[in-house]
């Protein structure tokens, strides 16, 4: 694939973000796994799961990378595919980080379960769309509606138990302040960071931002591709923050 | 995050759906679904202000009601002699108020705290109505009693007022984290919540993102500070008791609201909708705003 590009354009930013993103997750993937060696037995699960999200995504956006060069669309059956496989692990941190408070099976089925529905959700109702066959941006909104809601109220559930559900809870009966406000950074990352997602979805044709604000699908790549990084590897690098300062005391 | 940050939240997302259903939800639609959540949620916030005020004070009921009722009664006169001047003194007691009731757990000194409150009601208030000016400018242009507000809607006063507050609340914001007052993390809770206030007001015609904060962020808010204190009072004193005490007010208000805006519908009365409709908020606002904040400082 790569012996074919012979130029790649300055202002394309959104290829530029694809490359960065592939080889940044690579980096973060690779750091996670050699750093497993420098913590404790007990926070090692917790650094292969990060490895694990980065390594995973690196694969995804090398793919995507690649689709976006040759047909210059949005690669979003990836990028679900990458998402249903991530999403859920990111879940798994929270179980990992507030197993020591008393997190059970079930605490870790419901977020896996939660993610997985948003997911799967959202995908159904971005890549199904009616109006991509029939071009008209109306056709779908029924459709992307419906969804849309049905898949916001997987990302509520997370959202209300990192907050103030079962997770939240846990943390603050954690013996470490360090967990605590780990689990609490983290879940700023789904509060804030999570939030381009939904976003991203209003933005595709007939989405009420496209309509409204006239923002473009197109340029949602770039904000997908920044946010991925962002929350990926900034993600990680908490739970290893929590691993390495709780494995020093 | 808190619980009404959160419940904010999804208010937000509901209505991001809707709106992505109905693209354009008209105004009379906009009115009566917000003035469904402001007549159930909103009014009972204030509906039990005399059993707040008069758990511990030696006062006469009756004195209470006609001090309460009396402050109302001024404040509708003032209404009907000058209007413009009305609405800016109901825009700074809601300011306060909303102000007040978002930080009042903070403690730190009278002057600093009165002038705080101010600022970050006023910064949303500001906000509200800078991002939504030409709406406001086709609403109150539209009936012949409310055109005389559109003073107040002068874009370019309406533009510095909007950047001053913002600015002084955020610096003031940093500064009560610098006095040690507030930690990081509800410094970034607060500069994040004011984001999402930004975000909706922007977003949201005006109807919709004043119900979706007054009754979220600062109604329901109100109404736990009102049941915690009630419950620390009484341990036993449950939600069940709490809803029974504000329902005799609340049906009472909500029925005589809901009269005098059926009585305008019908032209039976010579207001339009939207001044009535303000003009009976600001005039419960007023001693609603004086009995809360005696109740926030003690």
């Amino acid at each position: 694939m790569l012996l074919e590009i012979t130029k790649m354009n300055p202002n394309d930013y959104i290829g530029f973000t694809f490359f960065l993103g592939y080889m940044a997750m690579a980096a973060a993937a690779v750091f996670f796994f050699i750093e497993r060696g420098s913590v404790d037995p007990k926070w090692k699960m917790s650094l292969l799961v990060s490895g694990l999200i980065t390594g995973i995504a690196a694969v995804h956006y090398f793919y995507m990378r690649d689709y976006y060069l040759a047909t210059g669309d949005n690669p979003t059956f990836f990028r679900y595919v990458d998402w249903t496989l991530t999403v859920p692990l990111m879940c798994v941190e929270f179980y990992l980080l507030t197993k020591a408070a008393g997190a059970t099976k079930s605490l870790l089925w419901k977020l896996i379960f939660a993610s997985t529905w948003m997911l799967v959700c959202g995908y159904i109702g971005e890549a199904f769309n009616p109006a991509i066959e029939s071009g008209i941006p109306s056709d779908g909104t029924t459709h992307s509606v419906m969804w849309g809601v049905l898949s916001t109220l997987g990302y509520l559930y997370i959202l209300h138990a990192v907050w103030l559900g079962e997770v939240a809870q846990l943390a603050d009966k954690s013996n470490s302040d360090v967990v605590k406000r780990g689990v609490k950074t983290l879940a700023w990352f789904v509060l804030v960071g999570w939030a381009i997602y939904p976003i991203g979805y209003m933005c595709m044709d007939g989405g009420w931002l496209n309509t409204y604000l006239e923002w473009s699908s197109k340029n949602v790549d770039l904000w997908y591709n920044i946010a991925d990084v962002i929350n990926k590897i900034g993600f990680g690098l908490v739970v290893y923050y929590i691993a390495i300062t709780e494995s020093k005391k | 995050m808190n619980l009404f940050t959160f419940i904010y939240i999804v208010g937000i997302f509901i209505i991001l759906n809707l709106f992505q259903g109905f693209t354009n939800i008209s105004l009379e639609n906009q009115l009566i679904y917000s003035s469904i959540f402001i007549l159930l949620i909103g009014i009972p916030h204030g509906a039990i202000d005399h059993v707040l005020f008069l758990k511990k004070r030696e006062m006469p009921k009756l004195k209470f009601y006609s001090i309460y009722l009396g402050l109302s009664i001024i404040f509708v006169v003032l209404w009907h002699i000058l209007p413009t001047i009305s609405l800016v003194f109901f825009l700074l007691i809601s300011a306060f108020h909303f102000g007040e009731s978002q930080f009042a757990d903070v403690l730190f000194n009278k002057i600093y705290r009165f002038t705080f409150y101010f600022f970050w009601g006023l910064c949303l208030l500001s906000s509200l109505i800078y991002y939504n000016i030409t709406e406001l400018h086709e609403i109150t242009s539209y009936f012949d009693d409310t055109i005389i507000l559109e003073k107040i809607y002068d874009k370019e006063k309406i533009g510095i007022f909007f950047y001053s507050t913002n600015f002084i609340t955020i610096l003031s914001i940093i500064a009560l984290l610098l006095k040690n007052k507030i930690d990081k993390e509800r410094l970034l809770s607060e500069l994040f919540l004011l984001f999402l206030i930004h975000i909706t007001f922007f977003l949201f015609p005006f109807i919709i993102g004043f119900t979706l904060y007054f009754t979220a962020l600062h109604s329901l808010k109100v109404m736990n500070d009102e049941f915690k204190y009630l419950k620390k009072e009484n341990i036993n004193f449950t939600i069940f008791n709490f809803l029974k005490l504000l329902a005799p007010y609340s049906i009472l208000s909500i029925f005589g609201t809901t009269l005098l805006l059926f009585l305008s519908y019908y032209n039976y009365i010579p207001y339009s909708i939207p001044f009535l409709a303000i003009v009976i908020i600001s005039v419960i606002t007023l001693p609603h705003a004086i009995v809360m904040n005696i109740f926030y400082n003690e």
